[in-house]
């Protein structure tokens, strides 16, 4: 093992304010490890939104010979799930395919109004129209123009662009986007441009492998992951986020306990402290309840009776005064709100402990940084100093997979229902077993922490050998153990129950994966309606009408 | 009732005249409605609009002329050649009966021009009925076709608007062969007393009264 | 944006239900003491099917459009309190062609919705409680269920 040397504060700029750290992480890679999903994740911003699902469309265009807005209507309906809709293409047929979506009789399309008498009835508002005025749709349902666009303003504005079903009672079908563009352009061109970007958003709203970026303010950029959906990613605005659950990177724990856990946070930290001092719960209906007065004989709303010492029912045995050795039997109800307090303050004590020392050391990198510059400057030596980066990175991210390891430590091995299969023997072994790796990892983070901490800028040489190779060789333990770590929580824990499918992101030895923007062609002609031929590259329209008028702010999440 | 045809009484203004689409909704219970259509009644129209006494069936019951049958139901996306051959069908005959009506109008406009009879302004207000409708002063007692709803169906009636309407509900019972003791008309949910007429309640032409029988 | 056909499309419902409508209903706008007629609200009666146990009872029901009918549904609602699975405490009738979400058309007029309305009332749907009370009794208690349903139509008795 490595030696562990002694630390130093000095580094520690008191005066540095708290920076972004999540950008820190990804941007050093010290041993090429395999990156599985880094390739997969892809940046969307507003301009290649278009571009973005033109492959979709044109897949589907081309597989069916439809046009784009039926294209489409499909894929908004399957989720943009290409291989979804081929499934039920292949199993339940054209028809099914088209009728699931609300899409009818595509194929004789254009259903002419001349086939009107010259003047019809608009059921809709009752009135004769020329059949000029008429719009039918792709169902074969026509009303007069009037009413089909204040119906379609009504819906745009209601923010159901995608799903506009005709007027007609039990019809499902959807209608042509096209004629609704025209309808509603005649009427609000402004209204008419939402209609279109919320078609385009429909890439990213109705699609389970495109998500916005949470950042506040948003970035207006979206990540699109196309292999495994249960990873962590860091969009190009710096943000990092759960893929999965929208919320920070957060693993190992699960999404699941994580919102538990930041609930909990929420809610408990002042309420939990306040109520365990000033109330106590009843014996009858174990409701927390409060003394309002000064008599010790305190009733409960459920109208029973206690003793405001030992919490214990006033019946004629009642006896707290007196001396008893055995106390704790008789108090079990306190006793059990009272481990439990306990118990979350020991997980969130430390969970916190390991993010404040994170945003400590998260300072370490500007200091670190300025020795390294002066020491380059002063002596001319041919050492290279990226190990000591490349500790401080692995610093980063071993300190907050700790971090998170306490919530789920808490939950795994507490009573909140995630350990249901588990008997208490088999608990109590894993809960051993885990313990160990956390506080091996725990051992050496600190161990790490401390040296970099070091004064090697007044190191002699072969000082600094020395701390070089402790770093490498403490980086390469710790991240072994954080491995295991993932592979102890997510095969031998959560693996445990087959009802939690997806446990954890994985482990990246790296960091988060970085999002790469989306590769976008310019040279391509534009238009929402024309078939688009381009072959390799995706393309990109100059002319997307629609986002001209965007601003960060307009993106609306769900 | 004929007996007062020939009488001029022109006490009304005229102002709720048979709106010139009739829209006849006809539901089916799954709901699956085909288009509504809207017809007209060349024989009860015509007479209204002239004032006059044309083919007149007087508190004759016309065979359900208006009541047509529901179309058959037709599925939201397959049926359109089908509906558009029936739309297209009764759009020529409404259409028709347009231009008959029209000229019928023509007629009568001519009539007022001439008669130019000065009339009261005792106007009733029309219970809920759109301020749109043009006045038209009328130089004869104004009849209304009224239909009478009971479990067969509709039976249509023409009644003067100040006529009680005991004399209907009498003619009805006969009709039906029921003792009129035993049966209770409504408008618009409200029992209908033998000594009211159209006018008091506001009525409008081809409105529809329903019929129960008590069951005691 | 114009004021919406909301009106028109009201006034030519009401003529058409003048003339004809299915016996026992009642549907009419709102009349305030004045004389002056409400288009927006309609108070209406829906008869029990006979040979239910709903039969006998004539239940006031009232429609509210909005200015965005018919692109939204009315609101419909019974007297509060009224027992039926699918009405909310409110009295809100909760039924998927009111459902401006789902089942809702613009083309569906007042007299389909009453009709659907009255079959609701002898079929309800158990996959959408909207009151416990009556959600309840249908699912454990039948008889009990029957009971109360023949005990409110008397509630609401015709006015002949």
């Amino acid at each position: 093992m490595v030696e562990f040397t002694g630390s130093d504060d000095d580094y520690l700029d008191p005066n540095d304010d708290d920076e972004d750290y999540d950008a820190y992480d990804a941007n050093f890679c010290e041993n090429d490890v395999s990156k599985p999903n880094a390739d997969s994740i892809k940046m969307i911003t507003k301009e290649s939104l278009l571009a973005a699902q033109r492959e979709h469309l044109r897949r589907v265009m081309e597989v069916l010979s439809l046009k784009e807005q039926h294209a489409r209507t499909l894929l908004i309906h399957y989720r943009w799930d290409v291989d979804k809709l081929l499934t039920v293409l292949v199993e339940k047929g054209k028809d099914e395919l088209y009728a699931e979506a609300g899409l009818s009789s595509v194929e004789h399309d254009n259903f002419v109004p001349a086939q009107l008498p010259s003047m019809v009835m608009c059921i809709v508002c009752i009135e004769d129209v020329p059949a000029a005025e008429v719009t039918t749709m792709d169902c074969g349902h026509y009303f007069c123009n009037s009413c089909w666009t204040e119906h379609f303003i009504v819906k745009i504005n209601e923010g159901q662009s995608r799903r506009i079903r005709c007027m007609e009672h039990q019809c499902q079908a959807i209608c042509d986007e096209a004629k609704v563009r025209i309808l509603v352009s005649a009427r609000d061109p402004n209204l008419a441009e939402k209609f279109d970007r919320f078609l385009l958003e429909s890439y990213i709203e109705d699609n389970k492998k495109v998500k916005w970026c949470p950042s506040v303010p948003h970035c207006g950029n979206a990540i699109r992951v196309d292999d495994n959906e249960l990873c962590e990613v860091e969009c190009a605005c710096g943000q990092q986020f759960c893929f999965s659950c929208l919320s920070e990177a957060h693993s190992p724990c699960s999404c699941l306990m994580w919102e538990l856990w930041c609930k909990k946070c929420r809610d408990d930290s002042e309420t939990v402290n306040w109520m365990t001092v000033h109330t106590k719960p009843c014996p009858n209906c174990h409701k927390l309840v409060e003394k309002n007065g000064g008599c010790n004989r305190v009733q409960c709303i459920c109208r029973k009776a206690f003793c405001w010492f030992c919490g214990l029912s006033l019946d004629a045995s009642h006896s707290c005064g007196r001396y008893k050795e055995e106390k704790e039997k008789v108090n079990t109800v306190i006793e059990r709100a009272k481990t439990e307090l306990l118990r979350y303050i020991h997980y969130h004590n430390r969970y916190k402990a390991h993010l404040d020392s994170f945003k400590l050391e998260s300072k370490l990198k500007n200091t670190i940084q300025e020795k390294i510059s002066w020491l380059e400057e002063t002596i001319a030596t041919n050492i290279d100093y990226r190990w000591v980066t490349n500790g401080l990175y692995r610093l980063f991210r071993s300190r907050r997979i700790l971090s998170y390891s306490y919530p789920f430590a808490y939950y795994m091995f507490g009573d909140e229902g995630f350990n249901n299969n588990m008997t208490k023997y088999e608990r109590d072994i894993k809960q051993n077993l885990f313990e160990d790796q956390q506080q091996q990892l725990e051992a050496n983070v600190e161990k790490l922490s401390s040296i970099l901490e070091d004064h090697f800028d007044q190191f002699l040489e072969d000082e600094v050998m020395k701390m070089r190779l402790n770093v490498i060789d403490l980086s390469a333990v710790i991240d072994k153990l954080c491995k295991e770590l993932y592979e102890c929580i997510g095969n031998d824990l959560l693996g445990y129950h087959q009802w939690t499918t997806p446990s954890i992101a994985p482990y990246m030895s790296n960091g988060v994966d970085k999002a790469s923007e989306l590769v976008v062609c310019k040279d391509m002609k534009p238009s929402h309606t024309k078939k688009n031929s381009g072959k390799d590259a995706i393309c990109f329209t100059d002319e997307w009408p629609s986002v001209k008028r965007l601003k960060t702010g307009d993106f609306t999440h769900g | 009732m004929a007996e007062f045809a020939e009488e001029l009484e022109p006490l009304f203004d005229y102002r709720r005249i048979q709106p010139r689409n009739v829209v006849f909704l006809d539901d089916d219970e799954s709901g699956a409605s085909p288009k509504r259509r809207k017809i007209s009644n060349p024989m009860v129209e015509k007479v209204v609009k002239d004032g006059k006494v044309v083919h007149v069936l007087d508190i004759e019951e016309k065979e359900n002329e208006d009541w047509l049958p529901p179309p058959p139901k037709i599925t939201c996306d397959a049926s359109v050649l089908a509906e558009n051959s029936t739309i297209k069908e009764l759009r020529l005959k409404k259409q028709e009966l347009a231009s008959f009506a029209q000229s019928a109008q023509d007629v009568l406009r001519a009539m007022e021009e001439s008669a130019k009879i000065e009339l009261g302004k005792s106007l009733q207000p029309s219970l809920d009925a759109a301020a749109d409708q043009p006045k038209k002063p009328l130089t004869e007692r104004n009849k209304i076709v009224i239909s009478i709803q009971d479990k067969d169906g509709l039976k249509q009636f023409r009644i003067y608007m100040d006529d009680k309407f005991e004399r209907l509900f009498k003619l009805y019972a006969d009709r039906v062969k029921l003792d009129l003791r035993t049966l209770v008309f409504c408008f618009d949910g409200e029992k209908i007393g033998p000594q009211s007429t159209p006018d008091a309640l506001g009525m409008e032409d081809n409105d529809m009264i329903e019929v129960h029988v008590k069951s005691s | 944006m114009s004021g919406g056909i909301a009106r028109g499309r009201l006034a030519e419902e009401r003529k058409a239900w003048r003339k004809n409508h299915p016996h026992g209903f009642v549907a009419k706008p709102e009349t305030a003491p004045d004389g002056s007629v409400n288009l927006m609200v309609w108070q209406c009666i829906i008869p029990g099917k006979p040979s239910t146990d709903w039969e006998g009872g004539n239940f006031p029901l009232s429609l509210h459009f909005s200015e965005d009918y018919p692109s939204k549904p009315p609101k419909c609602k019974f007297p509060q309190g009224f027992f039926h699975p699918n009405v909310y405490p409110s009295g809100t009738v909760c039924l998927s062609i009111l459902n401006e979400d789902s089942g809702w058309r613009p083309a569906i007029t007042v007299k389909q919705i009453l009709v659907g309305i009255q079959d609701l009332l002898d079929q309800p749907n158990p996959a959408d409680p909207a009151q416990t009370d009556g959600y309840q009794l249908f699912i454990q208690e039948p008889v009990e269920y029957k009971k109360r349903v023949r005990q409110q139509a008397k509630q609401y008795p015709p006015l002949i």
